[in-house]
């Protein structure tokens, strides 16, 4: 049923948990599973070292967590790809489903209060109104993955 | 209300920096472009002044984030793909300033001091919105994307020397400006990696003096000479952009120091003299000149980029990425307001076509032109 499955990643809690249900699916269907994390540079920088200082910061706290998710990944006897990208989350990520050829895309909930949805929105609901496939968003608190040392809060990225 | 408490004016002033980086991380929008706008609010609803020290901190401001500017160029690059880059950066900057001089002289009635102000500001390229679109499509790591940022570092070169010569004394002082700013920039290639290693990595942090010793000084001599001191902080930076290029730690410490302290108050002060009245009472001008700005760019850079047998679609991106103004662009423009040269309605007019300009062809370059960078496959982990 599936073949190439995405895993969007931020390095929360949720994230941990979506990625359970992404190896849980690829290990049942046999799917490819790539890893993507999207880092939000700032818009309208003052200096190219603004933009650098983020990419930089970014790509150490890509490294960091992708450990864990290949750890994870051992666990279910799995081999990921994965991939940095950079721009607005949710319409690289939407954008990178289609390119990727993907069909199914697993992302985490964020959780936000309903002040924080109503002004920020979410990247999930993003994803689902505009991804070229299937999408399947991760909710709930209990997992082994979300109780992982180092999993960080939710947060936007 | 509190003028003669200085501390206050200055949790004030640092107040709205915090806020403005507090917002910025939260939105994921640069915190100078949040600075400007919460120096207009500081300006126009809260009673924001400007105080002696703080035209002092704005004013260094200014010079060192040039200088960073300057020190972020790839020399190398610039060195290698000189012609495709000065083609393209030289006409980025002489047609959008000589269209919008003549647009402001002609066409506006404004005099001749405040249309030259209006070609200066209005000619620039902002390398960091160019090189931040370039990071998300790939584009930095092709040959492409490297011309392009050497050109905007040309453009922006243009830029400066237009405002530190326009405007200059030529006098005995402009002699010695010129003999210490050529002199400085011929020792600084080897005198800078000589001193670091005798001096640098130390808590003393002589490197970072030495730099903010060498800015003041030609910036001294600049103000004398009638100049502007930008123009030396830019070529200056320039001139150690090879060492930092091996010292990404010092880099980072200067940023911080002058995004922690020095560059908010030159934004927030920015901010600050743009007066949201005279945007309402302007705004039919603002889209004009920035209409100015983008037809000049796209006379200027378009039909070389195609010169150079690029695609149309990557022609049409590269000219509107070409077309972004933003730090420089305000940095004239103060110069402008500072030195009684445009009126604070002027002013306010060339910082709104800087913020528009910064925003609109970013969003229609990637939203109709992007070019299709090529996917690489994901690495394989685990």
């Amino acid at each position: 049923m599936f073949k190439r499955i995405m895993l969007a990643f931020d390095g929360s809690k949720m994230s941990f948990r979506a990625a359970e249900k992404a190896f849980d699916l690829a290990v049942k269907y046999g799917a490819a599973v790539e890893v993507v994390t999207v880092a939000q540079l700032p818009d309208y920088g003052a200096t190219v070292g603004e933009v650098d200082e983020y990419r930089t910061r970014a790509e150490e706290f890509y490294r960091q967590n992708l450990e864990k998710v290949k750890q994870l990944a051992d666990h279910y006897g799995l081999r990921i790809t994965d991939r940095l990208l950079f721009g607005h989350v949710g319409g690289k990520l939407v954008e990178y489903a289609g390119e990727g050829d993907f069909d199914l895309v697993v992302i985490g909930a964020r959780g936000h209060s309903p002040l924080q949805q109503m002004f920020l929105g979410s990247v999930s609901q993003y994803v689902v109104k505009r991804a070229p496939c299937a999408v399947l968003v991760a909710k709930g608190r209990k997992g082994v993955a979300a109780d992982m040392p180092g999993a960080s809060p939710a947060q936007d990225k | 209300m509190f003028l003669d408490n200085v501390w206050l004016i200055a949790a004030l002033w640092v107040g709205l920096a915090l806020a403005a980086s507090l917002i910025s991380i939260r939105l994921g929008i640069s915190v100078a472009l949040i600075e400007i706008l919460l120096g207009m609010i500081g300006g126009n609803f809260l009673g924001l002044v400007e105080l002696p020290w703080v035209t002092f901190v704005a004013g260094f401001g200014a010079i060192f984030l040039t200088f960073l500017a300057g020190a972020e160029v790839d020399p190398y690059v610039l060195k290698n793909k000189f012609k495709e880059s000065f083609s393209i950066g030289f006409l980025s900057f002489l047609l959008p300033f000589l269209a919008a001089f003549a647009y402001a002289y002609y066409v506006g009635g404004w005099g001749l001091d405040a249309s030259l102000i209006c070609g200066i500001a209005l000619s620039t390229t902002s390398v960091a919105v160019v090189y931040a679109v370039m990071v998300e499509t790939g584009l930095n790591r092709t040959e492409l994307g490297r011309i392009i940022l050497a050109a905007c570092f040309i453009t922006n070169l243009g830029t400066v020397v237009a405002l530190g010569l326009f405007f200059a004394h030529f006098d005995v002082w402009m002699a010695v400006f010129v003999g210490a700013s050529v002199g400085v920039f011929a020792l600084m290639p080897r005198l800078t990696p000589r001193f670091a290693q005798r001096y640098g990595g130390r808590i003393a942090q002589a490197e970072i003096k030495f730099f903010f010793f060498i800015l003041l000084l030609l910036g001294g001599l600049a103000l004398k000479a009638g100049s502007e001191a930008v123009l030396p902080a830019y070529i200056l930076g320039l001139t150690v952009a090879g060492f930092m290029m091996s010292r990404q730690e010092l880099l980072h410490q200067l940023r911080v120091i002058a995004f922690a302290f020095f560059t908010p108050f030159y934004f927030l002060k920015a901010g600050l003299y743009v007066s949201l009245p005279a945007v309402a009472g302007s705004l039919f001008l603002i889209i004009i000149l920035l209409g100015v700005k983008v037809a000049a760019k796209f006379a200027g850079v378009w039909p070389v980029v195609r010169l150079f047998q690029y695609s149309l679609r990557e022609s049409m991106y590269i000219t509107l990425l070409m077309s972004t103004g933003l730090t420089f662009g305000i940095i004239s423009a103060l110069f402008g307001l500072n030195h009684g040269l445009i009126s604070q309605e002027q002013y306010t007019i060339l910082v709104t076509v800087e913020i528009a300009s910064a925003v609109v062809p970013t969003l229609i370059a990637q939203t109709w032109f992007r070019p299709r960078v090529k996917a690489a496959a994901g690495r394989e982990q685990g």
